[in-house]
């Protein structure tokens, strides 16, 4: 790809996106693809596809911790990022830096927010699940009054998922299950063979509820077109966070970069901070963005026709709330006084492990980058009496590896112990709904501002009783799972809110919501901003609800439907 | 700057098995800065020269020569002392200092000799009671035990030798296979 890479731009581009994530990197290709120059900011520094994965392919023994993250740095520049399961010395330096970009919350009331800080933004790090939703999902707010109903329903979007999935590359296997419509799919990946047995038993004891294997945006088997694009086969390193110079897996970097630059209407401007979107009240327009250099702290403007917040939940609404102008005083397009509110992120952190007897003779070969799922069951037919929405369980079987310092003996034995895999283990784990409030909010805070001068957030998230039950429940109903199963010394977790506060799922969304009342709502069913009408916010901010399910897939179908939406209503003229 | 300099070396290495994947080939000049690189810089820790031997005598009671190198020889105790340093708590360092001195002052009060001069057959007799939480020691040794095999076992089986000689080392698996019958020379998977 040659870099068209700029610094400032007397231009004013159709379009500009903030943000170079998932939902930023579709914005760009969708647009470019439809004749719009487009500009995208990034506030990190740009990250090249191979060459910047200095992490890719480093042997532990070759790193001056092994891997591990010295523990003065950890604790005074990545104190919230160290949280993360994929920080570590590999991948560290795609994690945002806390020192130089604070938050606060309220005492007692803690809140993960993990960001990458570079070109393809989470992209590089996310966990690649990939699922659709459902009406299940989009009529849930409907059915109980829970948040405000979404303005679109499955079949909005159901052309838009097959359309990213196409160009994405989704693993998994067809099902024809109504909770989880199946996507477009590349081959699975397999199962065990304890999983295998596993998903016998459960399939037979627990019908109709399943176990699949998890749906996951890796090329197992790249079409002509992926390989065109330059990516190829997954090699099943599972070590995705580095980076993958195979472009196995999507990122922005592998996919949605190259198919916008390829046009040649693309621009980029990185280490440039979004300080916030410009508005003209004349004509109720946004005209474009003010940005901070990272480096320098210049203050530059950029301008285009249309601006796309993709700038990740909880960043696009930071932007947003200090857009304030006469007409617009707590945020740009804040006439409904929603924004900031209504923050979600869904329960991890709550299921059980045991141990699975026999298949001594059994193993696998390669790490495998995802694992079996079993979709939701709760809230399908029947209502439980405790807790509204659903979870779903996710987890797998492998065997010991020598990690096993736990274990009695030392000594000859003891090594040779350890050169053979120990006892197979099985674990499920939840993944659930957390309910839209009011309550749930950020805000920009009055005095704190941080190196750049910006307001920090002030993010304010609490688990009302319906996430406590249903988190009880994750963790009881994976333990009977596993008992009926047949899995021995059943042991059940539900980690505390310190060690798993909201947040730390990395599926922050609501913020900024879709709705069908500009009195209740700040975006309509294009992502289109009821007041200003070249104002479009595609990322997690948008979502009515949360669903059961990981939302990345459904943030790229909604933002190509809102940029080929967009990219048509400027032709027209409307916008 | 020791970081980036290992990192630096980290990259290359990569970059090595990147092109040899890629069937590319390395220029002269680029394996002579590889060869500059490879001078391994003095790594800092935590532990007096005393406690550092005697760290390496137990990691190679844990984990002893045999067919491969055993811990001393991949130098697992100078591994443990350095990420004791940069990678754990304060506690943490503590706890391990302490229950070194522990197993010191224990074999010095049953023996009358500190651990490292016992015979070989003495130590491991200690070490049975320490594994086992046993007198002389106590259950708090025992967790201190677990602790430092857990140690061992990183430094050891993160290492070169560890991961790529006793175990079985696949960087780049090329796939996935969930059926993968174990045989008699099937080692545990590095990673």
């Amino acid at each position: 790809m040659s870099a068209p890479y700029i610094k400032q731009s007397a231009e004013q581009f159709d379009a500009i996106v903030v943000g170079s994530g998932i939902t930023g990197g579709w914005a760009v290709k969708e647009l470019c693809e439809r004749g719009l120059r487009t500009l995208m900011v990034e506030r990190g520094r740009p990250v090249e596809h191979r060459s910047d994965y200095i992490g890719e392919g480093v042997d532990e023994w070759t790193l001056p911790h092994r891997g591990q993250v010295e523990e003065k740095l950890a604790h005074d520049q990545f104190a919230e990022q160290r949280k993360c399961y994929a920080f570590d010395d590999h991948t560290k330096h795609f994690f945002n830096n806390d020192r130089d970009m604070p938050y606060s919350t309220p005492e007692g009331r803690p809140f993960s927010w993990i960001r990458g800080n570079q070109l393809g933004g989470k992209s590089l790090m996310w966990a690649r699940q990939s699922y659709r939703w459902s009406d299940l999902d989009f009529g849930a707010n409907a059915k109980d009054g829970h948040g405000t109903d979404w303005p679109i329903r499955y079949a909005d979007l159901e052309s838009w998922y097959s359309h990213v999935e196409r160009h994405v590359g989704i693993s998994g296997a067809r099902e024809n299950m109504a909770v989880l419509p199946d996507s477009e799919f590349l081959p699975a990946f397999e199962f065990n063979t304890v999983e295998a047995a596993m998903k016998k038993k459960f399939d037979a004891a627990f019908a109709p509820a399943r176990m699949i294997m998890g749906r996951c945006a890796h090329l197992t088997q790249p079409t002509e077109k992926h390989l065109e694009m330059g990516r190829g086969s997954c090699q099943a390193r599972s070590m995705c966070q580095r980076g993958c110079s195979f472009g196995a897996y999507f990122s922005t970097q592998s996919s949605t970069l190259p198919a916008a630059a390829a046009t040649g209407r693309l621009s980029i401007a990185t280490n440039a901070i979004v300080h916030s979107v410009l508005y003209d009240a004349k004509t109720n327009r946004a005209t474009g963005v003010r940005v901070i250099d990272a480096e320098t702290m210049e203050v530059r403007e950029f301008h285009a026709k249309v601006v796309f917040l993709c700038a990740s939940t909880l960043g696009s609404t930071q932007v947003l709330l200090n857009s304030t102008s006469e007409a617009f005083p707590t945020g740009l397009g804040n006439s409904s006084g929603v924004l900031g509110h209504y923050l979600m992120d869904h329960l991890f952190g709550a299921g059980a492990t045991g141990r699975v007897e026999g298949f001594q003779n059994d193993y696998y070969s390669g790490r495998r980058p995802t694992a079996p799922y079993i979709p939701r069951f709760r809230n399908v037919q029947e209502q439980h009496p405790d807790f509204l929405r659903g979870y779903a369980l996710a987890g797998g079987a492998s065997r010991e590896g020598w990690q096993r310092g736990d274990k009695p003996g030392f000594g000859k034995d003891y090594k040779a112990m350890l050169r053979k895999p120990g006892d197979w283990h099985f674990g499920l784990h939840g993944q659930g709904e957390m309910l839209p409030r009011f309550e749930n909010m950020v805000s920009l805070h009055p005095t704190k501002k941080d190196k750049w001068g910006m307001p920090q957030l002030h993010i304010d998230c609490t688990y009302s009783a319906n996430e406590v039950k249903m988190r009880e429940d994750m963790a009881d109903t994976a333990a009977n799972i596993l008992e009926s199963l047949g899995v021995k010394d059943v042991k059940k977790s539900n980690k505390p809110v310190e060690e798993w506060a909201p947040g730390l799922s990395i599926h922050e969304m609501g913020t900024a919501r879709m709705g069908r009342d500009p009195k209740t709502s700040m975006l309509n069913c294009h992502n289109q901003s009821h007041d200003v009408p070249n104002l479009f916010v595609t990322d997690g901010a948008s979502m009515c609800s949360g669903a059961w399910q990981n939302p990345s897939l459904t943030f790229m179908a909604i933002t190509a439907r809102a940029s080929a939406y967009a990219a048509e209503q400027l032709k027209l003229g409307k916008l | 700057m020791l970081q980036t300099e290992r990192e630096i070396d980290g990259r290359r290495s990569a970059l090595i098995k990147m092109a040899g994947l890629c069937g590319l080939a390395l220029s002269g000049d680029a394996l002579a800065a590889l060869a500059a690189a490879g001078k391994t810089p003095a790594v800092a820790g935590l532990l007096s020269a005393d406690a550092l031997a005697l760290t390496g005598v137990l990691a190679e009671h844990i984990i002893p020569a045999t067919d491969t190198p055993g811990a001393l020889a991949v130098g697992a105790h100078r591994t443990i002392d350095h990420m004791l340093l940069a990678c754990a708590t304060t506690p943490e360092q503590q706890g391990f200092l302490a229950g070194l001195a522990r197993v010191d002052a224990v074999a010095l009060a049953e023996t009358g000799k500190r651990f490292r001069a016992l015979p070989s057959t003495r130590r491991v007799a200690l070490l049975h009671a320490l594994d086992g939480g046993t007198a002389p020691f106590n259950a708090e040794d025992q967790h201190f035990f677990r602790r430092l095999k857990s140690y061992t076992l990183f430094a050891y089986y993160t290492s070169e030798a560890g991961s790529t000689r006793e175990l079985a080392y696949l960087p780049v698996p090329g796939g996935y296979q969930g059926n993968f019958p174990l045989r008699k020379n099937t080692r545990t998977w590095a990673i």
